[in-house]
């Protein structure tokens, strides 16, 4: 869906906004590109990749809020760093844990959405358990909902099948749905 | 409670909500913690992401350069596809065209003009046609010729006319048509041959001498000369053939 567009925007605009972005996001950059790397140079190199790949979703970029801005800016970061990892055939599993993990591991998809319809789903109440969700399962979500990636993209920079990105989806999704009801339960 | 069902689409939209507000809330984390973290890039690092911004921000002038020689090339190009498609729709051919160029010329400017054919244009008048596009209307030439006769030479001044030409065994052929008026000179000594023949119509001496075939008459406004080295019955055929 959100492409990238074309690199050559020109408008004084464009100019003015990827000032106050840099201005306003570059420690935010450089901390989350320092979990991935130690040398300077590394973490410098993760940064300008990351910001000359946010040129290319520019658009997307305007339409988000400070906060949620933040969260895109640094998943941006993390798929870079990982692009990174792997044009240098660093083994990337040490690192990105909290994406890995658990990735082959067998989860019972036997759960029905429906058993949640017997009472209104709160948005609200849903954000909260997405943010408990586990870190691999919360980047799923967030390219998908967020960042807006196409399946092909977020498999590209999980270095994974199309599939396993729909799987990966459905699982995050059921896992919340269950948290959801399991928290219902409990306050019953 | 109230019993609701769920499409994958509202599902869908319900998580999309959802997934926003949790960043919204994990993002308000991330934008303080970099306060309690404070770290400045390098003012070298900062330096090349301002070059990165300008550079994409910026119009190519390259870009331009090429823009605005491409737009000139299309407006002429225009103008020259315009151009030759009034010329082929006026013109039915090159050559037609310089036909009638050289037309008017010589109907312009009948004082003194001298042609000389090329090639391509001498084969003209050897296909025995009596097509006379090239000439002025009026203008006399010759409707029959022998074959392989080619026209070398042809000069149209203000009174007279005169064609010359030549085939490959080297013979050769004037025909010269004066306005009345015009003064000429007539070898008419030790003549081999000297009778009277007829030419459309009209009464004209045939004479010959030295291999040298010549035919002389006049109508009420010119006067005519064929002088050939082919044979009698050619020239008498060349002289009947001349018309206008």
């Amino acid at each position: 869906m959100a492409r990238p567009t074309n690199p050559q925007v020109n408008a004084e605009s464009d100019r003015l906004f990827l000032e106050m972005l840099y201005d306003n996001y570059n420690r935010l950059m450089f901390k989350h590109a320092r979990r991935y790397f130690q040398d300077q140079t590394d973490v410098e190199d993760a940064v300008q990749e990351s910001f000359e790949r946010l040129i290319r979703y520019l658009p997307t970029l305007r339409r988000l809020n400070r906060n949620t801005l933040a969260v895109y800016i640094v998943n941006v970061i993390r798929s870079c760093s990982m692009d990174i990892y792997r044009k240098r055939k660093i083994e990337k599993e040490t690192n990105f844990s909290d994406i890995f993990e658990g990735f082959e591991e067998t989860l019972v998809d036997d759960f029905d959405p429906d058993c949640l319809m017997d009472s209104l789903l709160s948005m609200r109440q849903l954000a909260q358990v997405i943010s408990q969700l586990p870190e691999k399962d919360q980047f799923v979500l967030e390219a998908k909902y967020l960042q807006s990636w196409c399946d092909s993209e977020i498999a590209e920079v999980l270095g994974t099948k199309e599939n396993t990105v729909r799987t990966r989806l459905f699982r995050a999704r059921n896992r919340a749905l269950q948290m959801l009801l399991r928290g219902r339960h409990e306050e019953d | 409670m109230r019993k609701i069902k769920l499409s994958e689409n509202d599902l869908d939209t319900l998580f999309k909500e959802a997934t926003i507000e949790a960043a919204r809330l994990k993002g308000k984390k991330f934008m303080e913690n970099p306060e309690r973290d404070p770290f400045y890039p390098s003012a070298e690092f900062d330096n090349r992401i301002q070059l990165l911004i300008e550079s994409k921000t910026k119009k190519s002038d390259t870009f331009e350069f090429f823009n605005k020689a491409f737009l000139a090339y299309s407006k002429v190009a225009a103008w020259i596809l315009l151009a030759l498609l009034f010329l082929f729709v006026t013109v039915p051919n090159v050559a037609s065209a310089r036909n009638w160029v050289t037309k008017l010329v010589m109907d312009s400017n009948q004082k003194y003009v001298t042609y000389y054919f090329q090639n391509n244009e001498t084969g003209f008048f050897n296909q025995e046609s009596n097509q006379n596009g090239l000439f002025p209307d009026g203008m006399y030439y010759p409707s029959y010729l022998p074959r392989d006769m080619k026209l070398v030479q042809f000069i149209y001044k203000e009174s007279t006319m005169t064609y010359r030409f030549r085939d490959t065994e080297d013979n050769y052929l004037m025909i010269q048509v004066n306005s009345l008026g015009t003064t000429t000179n007539v070898d008419n000594e030790n003549l081999k041959e000297q009778i009277f023949v007829v030419v459309n119509g009209i009464q004209a001496t045939y004479s010959s001498k030295a291999g040298m075939r010549s035919i002389i008459w006049c109508d009420e406004a010119h006067l005519f000369i064929v002088d050939t080295t082919l044979p009698k019955e050619e020239c008498l055929r060349i002289a009947n053939g001349l018309t206008n």
